[in-house]
């Protein structure tokens, strides 16, 4: 068969692969801990280049505690280097248009350099805080702890529902593209694309089909517009001091690169 | 088109986020309304849908591949309070699982894509229902405009919020997102519309956006209704040359309206000319030979109409030009892949 036209393999839960001490810890304590460091992140000065190292330091600690594999870390982190390579190559000609400068090369020297650190630095350890997250919590976890943090109940339903069937749909456009491959459409490249199209079409009615499945499966088991999830789950004395820890020290960097140390 | 963290200040950050999350609870509730008990089966499938068709990969040309946004698509099947949560919950997965797009750009992201992309087609599937007689055939076109004008809206409001951070200039970062998914659009237009195409010749009544009302109409000397059905689904044929027409007057268009306001001042390369002061090498006279001398038709007085007239030309020729090549492609690729081209049943008629 040719290449695969599907991929569901870029959307896996890999958690459970590996167990460790941030993977034991509650979901809620990790989602707040990883935004409090990515907001502190953003949101720092770009001048403060001491205050990127730290919060680049406790990443990487965090990252060898989980025990996560490299590859799969830095397999990740490329999502951002497209939009970083797109600045890097605008950026002589955004120095120029603004300032005026005859000569390109010190325009690109000065402020604009560090516009690009700026953008790269941010995005790069931002991406690898949700990595971090991602790989350490399972998608169900995410979402509980969503639940938990007040996000709107009906999207959280609605996020746990694609979850759970975004695999099964991925298989029935894998079997629906073998069948398309095994009567030989798209000799020709373009050809594929309607053929691919109506595929897509297809998986509609029958995401449709299914959804209307689904929910008279629920009647029937005394669904009445409500979903309980068991709200039992207390936070241990670890989740506390690492969730604690964690935002002290991303507020307390955040705070220094503002007031000193710039 | 998705914004990582870092690209935008706090003000803009929050800004966006303020208005999404406004209007997502506003589509929550209208959908809620609307589906009631039905809202989370259904439109988690929807939103699954949405993600394993983001997953399919077309094939664009020499080896790469492109996938669809989704935000038309959704919102031409399941009108645009759905496809605004749908849209939504598509985006944070990608967030939170696939690390695409940042979280706290997430506000941002949802805006330009679950929100605007969204309304943005909405918009034009009501506009050009209202202008385009009520038959299948305008209704596709107008999915087609409406996913190609969702994606370029997108990508305007994109490089909007990029520029309001100071990350890029808007003069750099609008020009050059619109170009290029002007052309994303367009692959984006393509799909869509047979996707949805698909969807109509089977199950009109679960298209949402299309009316399924237009379809019944008087028909014989007795003046009974009957629905036309799938009768009135138009040939492929037909489809791909409206498609290419759409294409070409959205283009025209463009390049009439928007090309007098491009920016006055000398583009990067040309500002670095004068500069520098390598320009005064390169005399007037050079410029003068070219057919369209610094896009503009000599012998027209009025700079905004010659500009236009300029675009126009310009559009027209590209146009044809990529046309062609592509016609000139496609038959060459065709000839020489049918010496060779073994379908399963010649070979099994072979043996």
């Amino acid at each position: 068969m040719r290449r695969e036209a599907t991929q569901p393999a870029r959307f896996l839960p890999r958690a459970a692969v590996v167990d460790s001490a941030i993977h034991r810890l509650d979901p809620r304590v990790k989602v707040v801990a990883i935004l409090t460091l990515i907001l502190a992140i953003v949101s720092t000065p770009r001048e403060a280049a001491w205050a990127f190292v730290a919060y680049a330091a406790i990443l990487v600690l965090l990252v060898a505690i989980a025990r996560l594999p490299l590859k799969h870390v830095f397999r990740r982190l490329l999502v951002v280097l497209p939009v970083i390579v797109l600045v890097a190559v605008v950026l002589p000609l955004y120095g120029a248009m603004r300032q005026g400068n005859p000569d390109p090369t010190s325009v690109v020297a000065g402020a604009d350099l560090l516009l690009l650190w700026n953008v790269a630095a941010k995005s790069l350890l931002a991406t690898l805080s949700v990595v971090l997250l991602a790989s350490t919590t399972t998608v169900p976890d995410i979402l509980s702890a969503f639940e938990r943090l007040r996000v709107p109940a009906t999207l959280v339903l609605i996020l746990s529902f694609m979850f759970r069937y975004v695999f099964v749909l991925a298989e029935e456009a894998r079997r629906m593209h073998i069948a398309i491959e095994a009567r030989g459409y798209g000799r020709h490249r373009l050809g594929r694309i309607p053929a691919l199209a109506r595929l897509a079409g297809a998986l509609f009615l029958r995401s449709h089909n299914r959804g209307e499945r689904v929910y008279e499966a629920m009647l029937s088991r005394g669904f009445n517009g409500r979903i309980r999830v068991s709200t039992d789950s207390k936070l241990h004395l670890a989740d506390t001091l690492f969730v604690g820890s964690l935002v002290v020290v991303a507020l307390a960097i955040r705070l220094m690169a503002t007031v000193a140390w710039r | 088109m998705h914004i990582p963290d870092g690209f935008l200040d706090a003000p803009t950050a929050l800004a966006t986020g303020g208005v999404s999350a406004a209007a997502i609870t506003y589509a929550l509730r209208r959908v809620g309304r609307r589906l009631g008990d039905r809202t989370v089966p259904l439109l988690g499938l929807l939103a699954a849908f949405i993600f394993a068709a983001q997953m399919l990969n077309f094939p664009v040309a020499a080896g790469t591949s492109g996938h669809v946004l989704g935000a038309a698509l959704a919102c031409a099947l399941v009108g645009p309070w759905a496809a605004c949560v749908i849209m939504t919950a598509v985006l944070l997965v990608q967030a939170f699982g696939m690390a695409d797009g940042g979280i706290s750009a997430l506000g941002a992201n949802a805006l330009n894509m679950a929100v605007i992309g969204v309304l943005v087609a909405y918009a034009s599937l009501w506009l050009l229902g209202r202008v385009l007689p009520k038959n299948s055939t305008s209704y596709l076109l107008s999915v087609a405009v409406a996913s190609w004008a969702s994606v370029v809206v997108a990508s305007a409001a994109a490089s909007a919020e990029l520029a309001a951070s100071g990350t890029v200039d808007l003069g750099i970062a609008l020009p050059a997102m619109l170009s290029v998914h002007m052309v994303i659009g367009l692959g984006e237009a393509l799909i869509t519309t047979i996707i949805v195409a698909s969807v109509l010749a089977a199950r009109p009544d679960l298209v949402r956006t299309f009316d399924w009302a237009r379809l019944v109409t008087t028909r014989g000397r007795d003046g009974a209704t009957e629905p036309v059905g799938l009768g009135s689904v138009p040939k492929p044929r037909l489809r791909f040359w409206s498609f290419i027409a759409t294409g070409l007057v959205i283009a025209a268009a463009l390049a009439v309206f928007l090309s007098p306001f491009a920016s006055p001042s000398p583009d990067g390369l040309e500002r670095v000319a004068t500069d520098t002061g390598f320009s005064s090498a390169s005399t007037d006279q050079g410029w003068r030979l070219s057919p369209l001398p610094d896009y503009r038709l000599p012998g027209i007085d009025s700079e905004g109409v010659s500009t236009a007239v300029a675009g126009l030309i310009g559009t027209t020729f590209m146009f044809a030009l990529v046309f062609a090549l592509g016609r000139w492609l496609g038959n060459r690729w065709g000839k020489g892949k049918a010496g060779s081209r073994r379908t399963p049943t010649s070979a099994r008629q072979a043996e």
